[in-house]
């Protein structure tokens, strides 16, 4: 063979192949980058990471329920019967404010029809800096809008792979997930007292009350600005559904009271509430004074994730308006809190023994 | 920039080789080489571009250092031009120094004098060592008048030609300039195309395919190294050293196949190094234009085995201690040099009774050895090393853990077994993954002919291979990350 062919035949070989092989990801597409699920194909969707910003850009909604892993267990048909409308679920386990914000924007940009956002903000995440992100590898390819870049995706013999699956599941008869099931790990564990106590050992009883400092209030509001009004500000068109993620009684005692930080997160709160309440069209809710629900370890399997259920009541009760915060009324939150976790008798959670550990 | 991306084979490569033809094309011949230099420098500067300026001034500094010396020359001033040249290669080393051994030089400071140097962080830039290297020998040259008078350009596309620049080989001016200058090569060139995409295909395929597997299961080794069994360290012995000849070589064999279409002919850096049945052997297979340049530029001046056995033993540590320093800064670099040193001090010393051991144990004692002292060369600390050889030593537990088991699995693979319904029946606790893995990439290194020694022929067969390991290791260079998250 003359060399001028072969290395025509060879870079034309090649060039068919990868064709070939970009041709067939871009038409099932399983992370949904560039069209919506193909009708009668049954995909899976499990990866937050790699599949939300697909979902965003190319499903058919007007609600959007978003945030971190406290946001998995919702329904969205319980969302859709209560709030009307259609909605989609993209969670980021481990997200942060950055991250989750991000998304959004990207949800808000592509989507006109977009008219409501169902979000939880949690409490731990609000003094990060504004631009922290808790993850490297992050597809970032997938979200942005050069085309070159692509390559990581059309030739990616995994995504490859994946598609293969999505023909398997469906000669197999399997349905495309769900987003009631999507990312949902309400099943998948236990909840209750000792599970909550296995995730910890209590750290022993601070000596002195620790204060908000100036630069921990300025980096709270820089994250708050940027992360959770900034786009309120900018699309008045939308509503916005905040609530605070109600963590259970075990969190306050390990992460606030024990630690001698129960004023600081007091101030803590009231800076994040106050910035948030100057947008109209954010309703912000929070459910950390219903003590008969964070003080009942059963609903929770660790420290701060609460079970399915508590999910469902969440989301009626911000239809309901119950547990909401305004500008009149978050004051006297504020102090009920206060009262309550401040007078807690936090040792009646404990055995003597677990107390040692 | 790497090779192995997308926007090196899809871009850079294509657009140099096309641009500089074609620059040629149009007799545009100082544009052609600008040209490579400019996209040198941006393959370069792609990892940071604050290395354009530190290899911009080490080709400036010695291209200056090597006019003096050739000038000194000239004139007849012998004595200052060894000044010069000393002066010169100094300058090298303060500089590979002050990037690649300060901050271990501060450190050693303060474990031994307890003193508490701040750490400087420093970036080593990519490939500091290689071209600091190929300037070293090109002043040492330009002292004994073994140099022409080659203009900055030609030096600058010398030093910076972005195929050996990262890793090497180790390639000597009066190799790369004359073969950049030669009319004949301006021309693209069918058979040399050819060969290049040949070659750059194979290496790519080592290291993306063959390596980097081999390569997770070593991480997934040290990652572990608590649970680890007797098996385990002794499979990650001999996965680290073949991890490391496919990755190393599957490089050069894309930076030859590179040159090629360029019709430059890089030397030959690794010769199936693991067939070698000595570590004198060894050493002429394996990294061999480094080893070309210990001995010219270090073993040679230091008299090499001219002034009698023990001087010769004591050339030979000198050159393995500077062989360890040069691959890292950390003293398991320098173990692994040492251990080497006395290896061939010892074969050379022995070497009758050497040869009269058969061959097949002959070469099983050099893998061993090889693999082993490999092993040291990747552990993170001396102490790290020592817990690993312990565990073969004490022979502690003879099965594999499971991570380690499925370590050399590839997806597709197990993809390919689960459409077939047969995902069950291979894999899994027997390992057979494992087992065929080994046994596949055992042929490769001790059973195969390397692809630059091979004859290359332009048929079907090469053509078939070419597409399919192109093409493989392309949609193998990307992958899907896993987010582990805590709290569950």
């Amino acid at each position: 063979m003359k060399a001028k062919v072969w290395f025509v035949s060879a870079l034309g070989g090649t060039v068919l192949a990868l064709a070939a092989f970009a041709g067939y990801i871009i038409t099932i597409d399983p992370f949904f980058h560039y069209h919506r699920p193909l009708s009668g194909l049954a995909y899976t969707i499990d990866n937050s990471r790699y599949q939300n910003d697909g979902i965003v850009k190319h499903f058919q909604y007007d609600t959007l329920i978003t945030g971190s892993s406290m946001t998995s267990n919702f329904k969205t048909t319980e969302c859709d019967a209560l709030f009307g409308g259609t909605s989609v679920k993209t969670p980021f386990h481990g997200g942060t404010f950055k991250e989750v914000n991000d998304h959004m924007e990207a949800a808000i940009l592509a989507n006109p029809n977009l008219r409501t956002v169902i979000r939880c903000l949690d409490e731990g995440n609000f003094t990060q800096d504004k631009d922290y992100v808790n993850y490297d590898g992050i597809p970032y390819y997938l979200y942005d809008r050069n085309p070159f870049n692509d390559t990581e995706y059309v030739w990616n013999k995994n995504v490859f792979m994946l598609s293969d699956t999505v023909l398997l599941d469906t000669r197999e008869g399997r349905q495309m997930t769900s987003f009631d099931e999507y990312l949902r790990w309400a099943e998948q564990y236990e909840y209750g007292r000792e599970q909550v106590l296995s995730y910890y050992a209590r750290p022993g009883q601070g000596t002195h009350e620790k204060k908000l400092a100036d630069v921990e209030r300025e980096t709270t509001l820089g994250n708050i600005r940027q992360n959770v009004t900034k786009a309120a500000r900018e699309h008045p068109e939308i509503t916005f559904y905040y609530y605070f993620s109600p963590y259970s009684v075990c969190y306050w005692d390990v992460e606030v009271v024990r630690p001698g930080k129960l004023e600081w997160y007091m101030d803590l709160q009231q800076t994040v509430i106050e910035e948030i309440l100057t947008c109209d069209n954010i309703r912000l809710y929070s459910f950390d004074d219903n003590g008969e629900l964070t003080c009942d370890l059963n609903h929770y399997k660790d420290p701060s994730h609460y079970n399915g259920e508590i999910s469902s009541l969440i989301l009626q009760w911000m239809k309901d308006d119950v547990g909401r915060l305004t500008k009149e009324n978050y004051k006297a939150y504020l102090q009920r809190l206060y009262e309550f976790y401040g007078a807690y008798d936090y040792d009646s959670i404990y055995t003597e023994k677990e107390e040692a550990k | 920039m790497l090779f192995n991306s997308y926007i090196f084979i899809f871009l850079f490569l294509p657009l140099c080789v096309t641009v500089y033809f074609l620059l040629y094309a149009f007799r545009l011949e100082r544009t052609a080489r600008i040209w490579l230099l400019g996209m040198s420098l941006w393959f370069y500067g792609y990892f940071n571009p604050s290395y354009i300026i530190i290899i911009c001034g080490s080709i400036l500094m010695n291209y200056v250092v090597s006019r003096f010396l050739l000038r000194m020359r000239g004139i007849g001033r012998a004595g200052d031009a060894k000044a010069v040249m000393i002066v010169g290669v100094s300058a090298n080393i303060a500089l590979l120094f002050y990037f690649k051994y300060f901050d271990f030089f501060l450190s050693n400071l303060n474990t031994i004098f307890r003193t508490d140097f701040v750490m400087r962080n420093i970036m080593l830039p990519l490939g500091i060592s290689f071209f600091t290297f190929q300037q070293i020998s090109y002043v040492v040259d330009s002292y004994r008048g073994e140099t022409k008078g080659y203009s900055l350009l030609d030096y600058a596309v010398f030093v910076s030609f972005f195929p050996q620049l990262v890793a090497g080989p180790i390639v000597l001016h009066n190799e790369l300039i004359p073969q950049l200058r030669k009319t004949e090569n301006h021309k693209p060139d069918a058979g040399n195309l050819a060969r290049g995409l040949y070659l750059f295909s194979n290496g790519l395929f080592k290291k993306v395919i063959v390596a980097d597997t081999l390569g997770n299961l070593v991480a997934a080794g040290f990652g572990g190294l608590e649970i680890l069994t007797t098996i385990d360290v002794l499979l990650i012995i001999v996965c680290y050293a073949l991890q490391l000849y496919f990755d190393f070589s599957g490089y050069s064999d894309m930076a030859t196949g590179i040159a090629s279409m360029f019709n430059i002919r890089l030397p030959l850096n690794f010769s199936s190094p693991y067939k070698a049945r000595s570590i004198l052997e060894f050493w002429d297979r394996w990294h061999m234009t480094l080893t070309r340049f210990l001995r010219q530029y270090i073993y040679f001046p230091l008299g090499g085995s001219r002034r009698g056995r023990i001087r010769t033993y004591v050339n030979i540590m000198i050159v393995f201690l500077v062989s360890g320093f040069w691959h890292g800064a950390n003293w398991t670099f320098v173990a692994w040099g040492l251990l080497h040193g006395v290896a061939e001090v010892l074969t050379r010393r022995f070497r009758n009774g050497w040869d009269r051991i058969p061959a097949l144990l002959q070469w099983f004692l050099t893998f061993g050895f090889v693999s082993s002292a490999f092993l040291i060369f990747r552990a993170d600390s001396l102490s790290q090393a020592y817990i690993m050889f312990r565990k073969v030593a004490t022979l502690e537990s003879l099965t594999i853990t499971p991570a380690l088991l499925e370590g050399l699995t590839l997806p597709e693979v197990s993809h390919i077994e689960q459409l077939l319904h047969i995902d069950g029946l291979l894999g899994g606790k027997y390992g057979i993954h494992l087992w065929v893995s080994l046994a596949v990439v055992f042929y490769a290194a001790f059973g195969m002919q390397n692809c630059q020694e091979k004859k290359f022929q332009c048929d079907g067969k090469t053509l078939f291979q070419t597409v399919g390991m192109l093409t493989w290791s392309v949609v193998s260079l990307s992958g899907i990350s896993t987010f582990l998250y805590f709290n569950f």
